[in-house]
């Protein structure tokens, strides 16, 4: 469980985070929208314990991020959007030394990412060094690095970035199985297809507040939009896609 | 054993074991001791030996200054300073990142790692490598402490255990330096700071280095006798030294109060880490990634402003590129700052020679016997800048060279032409301005420095000919920007001592031949520009990212 308590972050006089209170439930998928710079990454990395609050909290798993940080990092699974990982390492040896971290029996570890591996469909990769791989394989040693010691709460921040279409269609079905298995998931993608069709409630942030909250039937229903595509763009305050796009092609005219 | 010990000092060995296999694991394959996978089946680990025999011949060379030196207590202090200058400018020129460079912090920061495993993991790995160097440097001087007069066995022993403790204390000295700033000092601030930080301890290790070798030079060390003062308790070498004093029959009230002095402040300062720096080190860390974060654009854009001369296509994306990682990659800027301290002292070393310099076409041998440290400083200075600009974090970035129609040529030679306008010609001009003062003309000096320029910018050449690279284009690997500075260093002593005394003793005497030579100059630098751009063009072809 994810519980969210006037969570705030300032940089000098920017505010990044805006008093966000929120609470996610075993088994719920929460989708965490918003646009470039409206705060998700911060909110994350608080809520990660990467980063300290300017002022509010938040409890995870039944631990203050404040003063348990160890305890969440422990319950925690994260995918970062920068998919960072020591790339001068075969994917064998980063899953080894992530299970190392959690303190998982190296037997079992190797067991258990041998199976992830070969789910992906990268097991023959798993003694090539993480640099010589292809964006997506790394997303999958990324996905597999995070899952490994079979978080409670999982936090993935553009999770299918670079994945193949088939490897995003395990992926999702995964997420599901997991809600289903009673994890709690924060979700944040700026595809709002995949959002749409597998988060069961939805929040929108802006400019580091939370603009609106509900499912993604709801949230169209609401601001009377046709699609909840249409809803994001009125929500966010968007200027028309098309004329937008107009005044793109203008600038490049420019002489 | 080291488990249970490790768990008291409140470090999980688990994941400390861990943490420093997988970063020694990186070193070897992508850093210090880097070696290509084709290279790798040939042997195991070819680039540790390399670095290793590096420091080796430098221990090699220091070994004549330890038996030059009158007694095992002078000698020792020798070789522990050249151990200490060696560990600091190691940490200052490539392991600063250990303390302040948050770049793991988004790998490792929501992983559940308490901030003292971290600190102790990042100075551990720190320590094989300054351990590493220090035994590498003492290699051939502890052989010959134990064999050259007699078998010592006892105080190579104390020889080695004195080398160790010198690469500790030097590196947690400096570790306490940079650390006590990450508490001290605004997070928004700190990168500034720890470029004049480099500056102000570059200045400090590369001066003493300086003071060092001037006294070896001199041929003072076989004459040299030491009095134990209380004042040498201050110096860090002989606390270290006074070890091996210790077997050869040395144990009055100084080399106690050494032993005691090192051992005491060397274990303060790990106390002090223990106690204060791990704990507050994950905090830092965090801290110094906020300061990343806060840089938003609030207001208007600002124009961006060409650098003069540097107004069009390639040479000005060149230009822009150069100045503008110096302004915001703190690596490369640190990398620049850690050249300009050793030009600086050798300038300073040239220019308070006694009795001033004389002018080069009256006085040649005279001249060039008192200015050879300030051309040595001409030569080394735009080697050193050449070989920092070719790596870098962001070194992927260079896809765009190869995907634009740019003519990679023109952009290593725009580089060249960047160092030349913006660091060379500077020089010079300083130079001349010197020069002004000791000349017996005005147009002496104007020839002079325009010589001077005319084979700076031929080594440059040279350079951009033998080792074409696309600016900021290749991964960074630790221990090559020290071998850079010790191996620019030679190379540029041989080839001004070639240069200046074909100039002093064939060229400068003669009008004709002077005038000859600046012709050929001259041409040689059209032709070479030609040639340089022709070679880079081919070079290039192949460079794709070049790692």
């Amino acid at each position: 469980m994810i519980r969210v308590l006037d969570l705030t972050k300032r940089f000098d006089d920017f505010t990044a985070v805006d008093h966000i209170t929120l609470t996610v439930e075993p088994g719920e998928i929460l989708g965490f929208l918003g646009p470039n710079g409206a705060g998700k990454s911060t909110t994350v990395k608080m809520l990660t314990g990467m980063m300290q609050p300017t002022q509010g909290t938040a409890e995870i798993a039944g631990y203050d991020i404040l003063r348990d940080p160890q305890e969440v990092k422990r319950r925690i699974g994260y995918i970062p959007e920068s998919g960072a990982m020591y790339e001068s390492l075969t994917p064998a040896e980063y899953l080894d030394f992530v299970a190392s971290l959690y303190h998982l029996d190296p037997v079992l570890a190797e067991a258990r990412f041998n199976d992830l591996l070969e789910i992906f469909g990268i097991l023959h990769a798993r003694d090539q060094r993480l640099s010589e791989l292809s964006k997506g394989m790394k997303q999958k040693v990324m996905i597999s690095s995070a899952l490994l010691h079979g978080p409670e709460v999982l936090f993935l921040d553009e999770p299918l970035n670079g994945l193949d279409a088939n490897a995003a269609m395990v992926v999702k079905e995964l997420l599901k199985k997991l809600a289903a298995q009673g994890k709690t998931i924060f979700f944040c993608s700026h595809i709002l297809e995949v959002v749409e069709r597998i988060c069961t409630r939805i929040i929108v942030i802006d400019r580091g507040q939370q603009i609106i909250a509900g499912t993604a039937e709801s949230i169209t229903r609401d601001t009377d939009s046709a699609s909840f595509e249409d809803a994001f763009q009125r929500i966010t305050g968007v200027r028309d896609v098309g004329e937008m796009s107009n005044d793109f092609l203008a600038a490049l005219e420019r002489v | 054993m080291i488990d249970s010990l490790l768990h008291r000092f409140d470090i999980d060995p688990r994941q400390f074991r861990a943490l420093l296999r997988m970063a020694l694991r990186i070193d070897f394959r992508s850093g210090l001791f880097a070696t290509s996978r084709k290279k790798k089946r040939r042997g195991r680990f070819p680039g540790l030996w390399q670095i290793l025999l590096f420091y080796g011949f430098l221990g090699l060379v220091l070994s004549f200054a330890v038996i030059e030196a009158g007694d095992v207590f002078l000698a020792g202090t020798i070789m522990m300073t050249f151990v200490m200058l060696a560990v600091a400018s190691s940490i200052l020129v490539e392991f600063q990142s250990v303390v302040i460079a948050p770049e793991d912090y988004h790998i490792l920061g929501h992983r559940p790692i308490s901030s003292r495993t971290y600190f102790s993991f990042r100075l551990a790995n720190m320590l094989v490598y300054v351990g590493l160097i220090a035994v590498s440097i003492a290699f051939v001087p502890v052989l010959f402490f134990v064999f050259w007069e007699g078998f010592r066995l006892l105080l190579g022993v104390m020889a080695i255990l004195g080398i160790l403790g010198s690469a500790v204390f030097t590196s947690m000295a400096i570790v306490f330096v940079y650390v006590n700033l990450l508490r001290w000092v605004h997070p928004k601030k700190l990168q500034r700071a720890f470029s004049y930080l480099q500056l102000l301890l570059s200045f400090i290790v590369y001066g003493s280095g300086m003071i060092f070798s001037s006294l070896f030079n001199a041929g003072v060390l076989s004459n040299m006798h030491v009095e134990h003062e209380q004042w040498m308790l201050a110096l860090p070498p002989t606390w270290f030294s006074s070890l091996m004093s210790l077997t050869v029959g040395g144990r009055g009230w100084f080399e106690l109060a050494s032993i005691l002095v090192g051992t005491s402040i060397t274990a303060i300062l790990i106390a002090y880490a223990y106690a204060t720096m791990s704990l507050e080190y994950a905090g830092t860390i965090a801290r110094l990634t906020e300061s990343h974060e806060k840089h938003r654009g609030n207001g208007r854009p600002s124009r961006v402003v060409s650098l003069p001369m540097f107004t069009r296509n390639e040479a000005r994306a060149a230009a822009l590129l150069v100045r503008n990682q110096f302004k915001h990659d703190q690596k490369f800027r640190m990398s620049v700052l850690a050249i300009v301290p050793l030009t600086a002292l050798y300038l300073i070393a040239g220019l308070s020679g006694g009795g001033g310099l004389a002018d080069p076409f009256s006085n040649p041998a005279e001249h060039w016997e008192k200015a050879n440290l300030l051309y040595l400083a001409l030569a080394f200075f735009p080697v050193l800048l050449f070989a920092s600009l070719g790596r870098s974090d962001s070194w992927q970035a260079s896809w765009i060279f190869h995907v634009t129609p740019s003519d990679k040529g023109r952009i290593v030679l725009a580089v060249k032409d960047v160092l030349v306008i913006f660091f060379i010609i500077p020089y010079l001009l300083g130079l001349g301005i010197v020069f002004l003062f000791y000349f017996d003309s005005v147009q002496n000096v104007l020839l002079h420095v325009f010589t001077l320029s005319m084979l700076s910018h031929l080594i440059l050449q040279v350079l951009v000919m033998v080792y074409p690279h696309l600016p900021f284009s290749r991964p960074l690997r630790k221990g090559e920007r020290t071998a850079n500075i010790f191996v620019g260093i030679m190379v540029a002593a041989i080839v001004m001592f070639i240069l200046v005394n074909v100039l002093s003793r064939v060229i400068y005497p003669s009008a004709v031949a002077t005038g000859v030579t600046l012709v050929v100059l001259a041409v040689l630098t059209l032709v070479f520009e030609r040639l340089a751009a022709e070679r880079v063009r081919r070079k290039t072809r192949l460079l794709q990212f070049g790692s």
